[in-house]
């Protein structure tokens, strides 16, 4: 079945063009240019998936706002929050809209394509669980490769999909160090140095609020970060 | 901390000294009160010069009349006794009766006449005297000091084997006459007439007329006598013998008020006669000494008390009028003229005013009593009769030292004066010192407030008061602010820019990526190729931009830790060196653990900006040299690389965003020909064609950022011998470090 996807985007050519992109890949996209439109939009409407631009003309939480609307309406939609401004996405993350993921508008189509598809798959593992599940044990890590979530000694942790692929990353090879680069690569992303020690330091803060003696994440000064096991 | 951008200090004539300049001039004002003080005392002095000189004229005319008073000591011809160096003695009446009876108790009230005369031969002898003329007697009290009476043999004719007082005199017919008291024994005495034998002393007969008391005394004897006045004309002079042997009867000693052995050696004499008396009396005044003398200065009548007993000003004893009278006399220098102490009990008159009135001009002197608060004032004039001059009179007159201090209302009010002068004046100097303390503070906050970059880093604080320094202090708190404002602007604009380009970019990046969707399955069209390739270059360029901008977030929202900063250079170095194998590094550090506070993380970021500079424009060949140490609680890190010296100019700015050495320098090595991963910067989507990055000069920038940060500094120098550059952070060590 063809799956919707809402945007809600300011710029028109940039909203036009992910919307001709996702179509072509065979998306059918509403697009909206403001809160107000947006909401009326959704009302009684609600896409399979939501693209929002957080600052919406004047509107600086515009984006927060269609969030909530949409999450007061489903639990399960996946929600990507389109960055203009790094210190956003401290911001989203504090905030626990429950959104999956926040990505900077510098992302290219087709990283964007991959988590669209991965989110996706997620929903399908939910509503029709898959004959074979695989998890990924490391510890007290528990990674669901279908469902794009992970455990922590049983606790439930609220990765976004970039994180997610981030502790995967890290993890596959407990005591490996992976670097800028290599982490860049699994999470479908380009970004630079401190964008990825601020993603780090969220996923440890995430870990550390579930058991705040959690330290399995080791920065490695000069090359990049490593899995550390069985602590 | 960072080097502080200083206002010179250009001006060494600072406003206090200027004003002290100004208020110099004011001392102007105490000048001319000094200057007024002197005038008018000298106007006071002045002024009772000159009274007294009139009063002294007065008299002076009043004696013209008594021509006969001067000549008694002219002798027939009418030439004047002119010997100068013939003593002269001056009897004063006495007021009260005496006792002869040896004692000397009524003659107290004249203690002050005694005369003494002391022997340079024989320090045991000296005798002290006083005449006195009472009624028709001369009376005469004589002390004299003697180890060795010796008295004369009852029987004995000579009269000068034994001590003895000779009285030698010229009688009113000018004949000279002789008398000798010798006595037998204490008691009631006589005087002896002596033959005008010259040496040899036998007595010619008594003269009963002559008579006293002889009494021995503690260190010697006492002799009270009267000599009738009728006796003596106009010489008179006694002479104390002092033999210890009667023996042989050597005069062993002799004290003599003049020359008795020579007639023209007797001493002159003046008595006060019932006529001087008279004349005195009608010239004298209160408070007022009067002497007259004649042409060789010689004492023939003198009256009167001046007030010296008693200080002139009476209230002197109080602190401040001692304070007010020190004050004067150190303005007035020596006020009250010379010392000296004019003794009443003169024969002879000294003193250059007595000298100039003889010689025709009156004139007047001070003497400054020693130790009192007063002075003598003399005036002397000259007595002219029938137009020669005969003699002087003088008059003598006390007076306070500081003469404008008699007169209250004026000390007060030249007190008065001086002392609100001094507090204006206090009170101008402690103004002008707050003005200019306010003007240097103002100064010191604004250098406060701007760093060596013209960053201004603290808000200015206006001094809040309602005049001009006030209105100075608000306008450079204005300006300050909206220098401020403006900087910001300016900080931003990179952040500004970099995030407004970002859409745009998003726009055009989004577009190709469609059209490459679209041109898919067709031939691999260059030209998206490069535009992606394009694409990607400005995004790195806006991500650079934002670098700075995206880590003061981070380090605003992140917290510091003491951390063992070796132990974190030798994890990093290791990974580094791991991560680009072809930079080779040399690290030195000590060997114990240096703390510090700080965020390993930023750290290592300032660390991969630093290396990869130095990386960049090291020498072929040569390594980065990374040297950590530590001293007295301050940690230095230095990223050393061996190459030529960093101008002069370039040391100071390399910290400053978008400086970027390159504008000056080449890089020392070659390109590479495959570039080693960049340890900053995005990784392009297709590695392949990597061309190196466009310098933005923010490596440097975002150093000194998190190296601030840290509460530490940075600074860039050349080395000599071999020519290397160094990048030199300091911070301060954190509490974890053992005393070393």
């Amino acid at each position: 079945m063809q799956k919707t996807i809402v945007i809600v985007e300011d710029e028109p050519a940039i909203r036009e063009n992910y919307a001709d992109y996702l179509r072509k890949e065979g998306y059918r996209v509403r697009s909206y240019g403001g809160r107000d439109e947006a909401l009326k939009g959704i009302q009684g409407n609600i896409p399979d998936m939501a693209l929002l631009d957080i600052r919406l003309g004047s509107d600086m939480d515009g984006g927060f706002e269609i969030c909530r609307a949409l999450r007061a309406s489903s639990a399960t939609i996946p929600i990507l929050f389109l960055t203009a401004r790094d210190n956003d996405m401290d911001r989203i993350s504090g905030l626990r809209l429950g959104a999956d993921d926040y990505l900077s508008k510098d992302i290219s189509l087709a990283h964007l394509n991959a988590r669209i598809s991965a989110l996706f798959r997620r929903i399908e593992a939910y509503t029709a669980p898959p004959v074979q599940e695989q998890i990924m044990h490391r510890g007290a890590l528990a990674l669901d490769m279908q469902r794009y979530t992970a455990r922590w000694r049983d606790t439930p942790i609220d990765l976004t999909l970039t994180e997610f692929w981030m502790t995967h990353c890290l993890a596959l090879h407990p005591g490996h160090v992976k670097n800028r680069e290599q982490l860049m690569n699994e999470a479908n992303t380009v970004v630079d140095e401190t964008t990825i020690t601020s993603h780090i330091k969220r996923i440890r803060s995430k870990f550390i609020r579930a058991d705040d003696a959690f330290d399995s994440i080791e920065t490695v000064y000069g090359i990049g970060y490593r899995w550390l096991d069985n602590r | 901390m960072s080097p502080r951008f200083f206002i010179p200090k250009r001006f060494s004539f600072s406003l206090r000294r200027k004003l002290l300049l100004v208020s110099l001039s004011l001392f102007i004002i105490p000048w001319m009160g000094f200057q007024y003080i002197h005038e008018l005392e000298r106007h006071l002095r002045q002024q009772q010069q000159e009274m007294l000189l009139d009063k002294a004229r007065l008299a002076s005319n009043l004696l013209k009349n008594e021509a006969r008073l001067f000549e008694t000591f002219v002798d027939r011809n009418g030439h004047g006794i002119a010997d100068e160096t013939i003593h002269h003695l001056y009897i004063r009446p006495l007021h009260s009766p005496i006792q002869l009876d040896g004692y000397a108790e009524d003659w107290e009230p004249y203690a002050e006449r005694f005369i003494s005369h002391h022997s340079v031969n024989d320090p045991g002898f000296s005798f002290s005297y006083i005449a006195g003329t009472y009624r028709e007697y001369l009376y005469v009290i004589c002390h004299v000091t003697d180890r060795q009476i010796v008295y004369r043999k009852p029987n004995s004719l000579k009269l000068d084997h034994n001590d003895f007082i000779q009285i030698a005199m010229e009688n009113p017919q000018g004949e000279q006459v002789n008398y000798i008291i010798a006595t037998t024994g204490p008691g009631w005495v006589n005087a002896q007439r002596l033959s005008n034998n010259g040496q040899e002393r036998t007595s010619t007969g008594n003269e009963f007329r002559i008579k006293g008391e002889w009494q021995e005394s503690d260190d010697g004897y006492t002799v009270e006598f009267r000599i009738p006045q009728a006796f003596i004309g106009r010489r008179l002079a006694f002479s104390i013998a002092d033999v210890d042997d009667p023996q042989p009867g050597n005069i062993r000693n002799r004290l003599e008020t003049s020359n008795t052995s020579s007639e023209g050696g007797l001493g002159t004499v003046s008595i006060t006669t019932p006529l001087t008396e008279k004349i005195l009396n009608e010239i004298g005044h209160d408070n007022t000494r009067i002497w007259i003398t004649d042409r060789n200065r010689r004492v023939l009548s003198m009256q009167g008390e001046i007030a010296a007993g008693m200080d002139a000003v009476a209230t002197q004893s109080r602190w401040s009028e001692r304070m007010t009278g020190l004050l004067y006399s150190s303005i007035l220098g020596e006020p009250g003229g010379a010392p000296g102490d004019p003794d009443q009990n003169r024969s002879v008159m000294e003193g250059d005013e007595i000298t100039a009135a003889l010689q025709g001009r009156p004139a007047t002197a001070w003497r400054s009593l020693p130790g009192r608060n007063i002075s003598i004032l003399s005036a002397s004039h000259p007595v002219l009769v029938d137009g020669a001059i005969v003699g002087a009179v003088t008059l003598e007159e006390s007076s306070s030292k500081i003469l404008i201090l008699q007169n209250q209302a004026l000390q007060n009010i030249v007190s008065i004066t001086l002392i609100a002068f001094s507090v204006t004046s206090l009170g101008l100097l402690l103004f002008s010192s707050i003005i200019s303390n306010r003007v240097t503070r103002l100064r010191n906050d604004i250098n406060e407030c701007i760093d060596h970059e013209g960053k201004i880093v603290k808000r200015l604080d206006p001094q809040n008061s309602a005049d001009e320094i006030g209105d100075l202090s608000a306008g450079f708190a204005r300006m300050l602010d909206r220098l401020h404002e403006y900087n910001d602007y300016l900080e931003n604009i990179r952040g500004t820019l970099s995030h407004e380009l970002r859409t745009p970019l998003t726009i055009v990046r989004s577009s190709i990526e469609n059209l490459e969707q679209a041109l898919e399955g067709k031939q691999e069209n260059i030209y998206i190729r490069r535009a992606q390739e394009g694409i990607a270059q400005l995004g790195g360029i806006l991500n650079r931009m934002s670098e700075a901008t995206r880590i003061e977030q981070a380090m605003q929202h992140s917290e510091k830790s003491c951390f063992d900063l070796n132990d974190f250079l030798q994890r990093y170095l290791d990974g580094y060196q791991g991560s680009h194998p072809s930079t080779p590094l040399a690290f030195t550090a000590p060997p114990q653990a240096i703390h510090m506070q700080g965020i390993p993380e930023l750290m290592a970021q300032m660390l991969d900006k630093l290396i990869s500079n130095a990386a960049d424009y090291r020498a072929q060949q040569t390594p980065v040299t990374i040297e950590l140490s530590s001293h007295r609680r301050k940690v230095t890190l230095r990223v050393i690389n061996v190459g030529p010296p960093l101008p002069a100019a370039m040391r100071e700015h390399i910290f400053d965003p978008m400086v970027s050495q390159r504008t000056l320098m080449q890089p020392q090595e070659t390109k590479p020909v495959l570039p080693e991963p960049l340890p900053a910067g995005p990784q392009q989507s297709t590695p392949q064609h990597a061309t190196p990055p466009v310098h933005l000069g923010l490596g440097l920038y975002i150093a000194r950022l998190i190296c601030e940060f840290h509460n530490g500094s940075i600074r860039a120098e050349n080395i000599s011998d071999p020519e290397r550059v160094a990048f030199i952070a300091t911070f301060r060590e954190c509490g974890k470090t053992s005393l070393y």
